[in-house]
């Protein structure tokens, strides 16, 4: 059975954006409802939409690393595996995360937003992953 | 047997719900019969994932969902969840020879 050795969570700005965007779209509902004295049922759904997802979304772990694969979770209904061996480079930009991965012999890529993880989370992920192409090449 | 996400089965319950409505209100009538289709393609999506036809099971459970939208997202998460649980569960298995 196989072990996480690290996981690696949302920061605060990625754990409420489903939070202020259900927000504003019951606000905005409220406030049209007031005006125009009917209240418009959309943007109330979405808002409640958005408050389901951000319930979910509350403990998720957008990296989670095993002895021999890696996970990739940017939301709940989606989930990457990638093994090691698989992993070609990493790029950590000023605003965006980017990693190359083979899959079925093809170049894949993974781009990410830096502000969905905090600082100490990016230092984290940018030693695993050169951890990682390290150990595999035995440099 | 494939294990399926208790979200889908909220969202299923929340489709469930919208059909219920749809057929208690004169004035949506004629949308009883699509949105009667359209649940009855979830359900079937949903078996199909459970006896292992993901893929066939997966599409039809998106196609019937999207006619609950906006509320059907939540059905349409839950089966997304659902699929990339039993992905991992696969990718487990071939890697380390175990699900968990």
């Amino acid at each position: 059975m196989e072990q996480v050795i690290k996981e690696i969570g949302l920061s605060w700005k990625g754990r409420n954006r489903s939070f202020v965007l259900a927000g504003i779209m019951i606000v905005g509902a409220l406030f049209l409802g007031a005006t125009f004295k009917k209240l418009p049922l959309m943007p109330l759904i979405f808002g409640f939409i958005f408050l389901v997802i951000g319930f979910l979304n509350t403990n998720l772990k957008v990296f989670k690393f095993y002895q021999k694969h890696f996970v990739f979770q940017p939301s709940i209904a989606h989930k990457k595996m990638i093994l090691n061996d698989n992993l070609v480079s990493f790029e950590i930009e000023k605003r965006k995360i980017i990693i190359i991965y083979k899959e079925l012999e093809k170049e894949k890529t993974i781009k990410l937003l830096k502000e969905t993880l905090t600082d100490s989370s990016v230092d984290v992920l940018r030693t695993t992953l050169n951890d990682i192409i390290v150990n595999r090449v035995g440099v | 047997m494939n294990k399926v996400n208790r979200i889908t089965y909220l969202g299923l319950f929340v489709n469930a719900l919208i059909l219920v409505y749809i057929g208690c209100l004169e004035k949506y009538q004629f949308l009883f019969i699509p949105a009667m289709i359209a649940f009855l393609l979830c359900v079937v999506g949903i078996v199909l994932v459970m006896i292992d036809k993901i893929k066939v099971g997966s599409i039809l459970f998106f196609i019937g969902s999207i006619f609950f939208v906006p509320l059907g997202m939540i059905a349409a998460m839950g089966i997304g969840k659902t699929i990339s649980d039993l992905k991992e569960e696969k990718f487990n298995k071939e890697v380390y020879g175990t699900s968990n």
